[in-house]
């Protein structure tokens, strides 16, 4: 098994190897929502997890710093996080590293910042817990200085105005100016442009680009946005219940996907300059979680299973176009 | 925009505005904050002085509310009886949220043993009436009776707001700026500080204000029976005092009686206006 891809290196950032996750819920059932994953991140790359609802995206950021809800926990694989395995570190020592190193993007900037707080306060928040010894004007002129960076105008006068004052598009600036302050190392951006319309949505990936440049921080992507993944990844990595089915550079992702379900996927994307009358769809529905398909889980709804596919399930293996793909049918 | 910058106080006295009923209720309030305040200014007589030969006279010139039957003036108990209620219902919902707020918090805040362990002393305290309650304490500490309606009141009826602040810990814990503040590798103990109390002071506040409206009556009710301190003077001991004259001299009981159902009404309704502005405040 060709595993170049995922070979730790000296420059990766953040190593997560064959990761798993379940959900144990009140009835005594389990959700495999993570199971066997494995990736890296380099410095200054962005890696893009792509899947749908439910393909277990969400949960694999919120495990990288250890905040998963009480009913999920890590059953096996590790976490290495600038050589450190985040796996076994405890709560005390987490705590030093959210928001220090690893910092996080959410959803909806309209209600992961605090209505009570004025947001240069909020910004400052992090600074003050992580790097002590500052003086109220040091860190007053880091906020402002943050706040210009991610273009907020005026931001002597915006430091003191409440969250709600803003425009959503605004709020998601400020998010990002609170996750940058304590300049980490990583950024895990879960779904950071899902609740903003469009021509927001540009703008802010321009922005977090232009950020990256200038900070330098990796970037774990999470995002269901074909188009988004695209636009701002180096890498990407194709989630289906819970399992990464493709993983490979962004162009060959695009240009020649070799699972079909990476495939159905590039081809569900509306094309502006051709004519299509009809979608290209993925028959059938999301793998049901707390009683997965045996073999490969993509089975049910794929064009090309065969009877293998109901019993084994397929290893990550290096495929023609140089991606890894977990299918015993690539389309080649 | 501009609605925005002109402040909380600005809307607020613009929405007061709004009400007549309101307008009345805080004016009452007020009033009967500063008489509690400087007793010794409005007041025409010391309270517990008796004038020899003028018991149960009608209301007068020189007795605006008349005088009770050892010969009290009855407006200078009823100014003086001000502090003492307002000071008990004050003492009372501090102590009350002295216990409820930390236990509230954390149980809401951390859940599972935590929130049991709480919740189900809570409901064991639930379990013991009040009035029995006060009666026992102002019998057995009948010379400090005001300090034990203040214990026994906020000893008992703490598990009501401590389960609100609960409920509303728990909302609060769930919204995404929690779970933001925990990514940004805030301690506990921060987070509850600093992120989810402002967000759940509106409730505390209002149901505070409802209960010093409670207190207030509790503590009548307690003199009403006649089983609170003698020497201090308080609405309720007017009505102890006057109920055997409700026929020749009801001015002893007709103002106190008065003066509560105006200040527990005023409560309320001004409770009413604080949950609408607090409400308004954060959306």
């Amino acid at each position: 098994m060709n595993k170049s891809l995922l070979k730790n290196s000296s420059r990766d950032i953040l190593n997560v190897n064959n990761l798993s996750i379940q959900y144990h819920l009140f009835g005594g059932e389990i959700i495999k929502a993570v199971d066997d994953v494995s990736f890296s991140i380099k410095e200054g790359e962005t890696l893009g997890l792509v899947g749908e609802s439910g393909s277990g995206k969400s949960t694999l950021g919120r495990a990288i710093i250890k905040l998963l809800p009480p009913s999920a926990k890590i059953v096996s694989g590790s976490i290495i996080f600038e050589g450190k395995d985040l796996v076994i570190k405890n709560e005390k020592e987490m705590r030093k590293i959210r928001g220090a190193k690893i910092s996080v993007i959410f959803q909806d900037p309209s209600s992961s910042l605090n209505p009570t707080i004025r947001i240069g306060e909020q910004i400052a928040e992090a600074i003050k817990f992580h790097k002590k010894g500052h003086s109220k004007n040091e860190i007053k002129e880091k906020v402002i200085d943050i706040l210009k960076k991610v273009g907020i105008y005026d931001a002597e006068r915006r430091y003191s105005n409440y969250p709600h004052e803003f425009s959503i598009g605004m709020r998601q600036r400020i998010v990002i100016a609170m996750a940058l302050i304590t300049n980490p190392k990583l950024i895990i951006a879960d779904e950071p442009t899902s609740a903003l319309d469009v021509s927001t949505q540009a703008q802010i990936l321009e922005l977090m680009k232009q950020l990256q440049k200038e900070f330098n921080f990796s970037c774990l992507l999470i995002t269901h946005n074909m188009g988004v993944a695209s636009e701002m990844c180096d890498k990407v990595a194709i989630m289906y219940a819970g399992k990464i089915v493709e993983y490979g550079d962004k162009k060959t992702i695009f240009t020649k996907p070799t699972h079909p379900y990476t495939y159905g996927l590039t081809k569900a994307i509306p094309l502006l300059h051709e004519d299509v009358d009809k979608l290209y769809i993925i028959k059938g529905n999301p793998a049901d979680l707390t009683n997965p398909p045996t073999g490969c889980r993509f089975h049910p709804r794929c064009d090309y299973a065969s009877e293998i596919c109901k019993e084994r399930s397929p290893p990550l293996v290096k495929s023609k176009s140089g991606s890894l793909v977990a299918c015993f049918h690539p389309i080649e | 925009m501009q609605n925005i910058n002109r402040g909380f106080s600005a809307i607020l006295i613009r929405n007061l505005k709004r009400s007549k009923i309101t307008i009345f209720a805080t004016g009452w309030i007020i009033i009967i904050l500063i008489l509690s305040l400087f007793p010794f200014i409005f007041a025409p007589y010391n309270p517990n002085a008796t004038f020899a030969g003028k018991t149960n006279m009608p209301p007068s010139g020189s007795f605006i509310f008349g005088t009770d039957y050892v010969g009290r003036d009855v407006l200078s108990q009823i100014i003086w009886g001000a502090r003492t209620s307002f000071f008990i219902a004050l003492g009372a919902v501090i102590i009350e949220l002295i216990i409820a707020l930390p236990i509230g918090l954390l149980a809401g805040y951390f859940g599972s043993w935590v929130d049991q362990l709480f919740m189900r002393f809570a409901d064991a305290i639930l379990c013991i009436p009040t009035i029995v309650l006060l009666i026992v304490a102002v019998t057995l500490f009948r010379a400090q009776s005001e300090i034990s309606i203040i214990l026994v009141m906020g000893l008992v009826n703490w598990p009501w707001l401590a389960k609100t602040i609960r409920g509303e810990t728990l909302r609060v814990r769930e919204e995404d700026f929690v779970i933001a503040a925990k990514s940004l590798g805030f301690s506990d103990f921060y987070i509850i500080r600093s992120h989810v109390l402002p967000n759940i002071i509106s409730p505390i506040i209002v149901i505070s204000t409802f209960d010093m409206a409670w207190f207030i009556l509790y503590e009548a009710t307690i003199s009403f029976i006649g089983l609170g301190n003698p020497t201090i003077p308080s609405w309720g001991r007017l009505l102890y005092v006057g109920r055997g004259f409700l026929a020749t001299a009801p001015w002893i009981t007709i103002f106190p009686g008065i003066f509560i159902m105006l200040t527990v009404f005023s409560i309320n309704i001004f409770g009413d206006f604080l949950s609408d502005m607090l409400a308004l405040k954060i959306t």
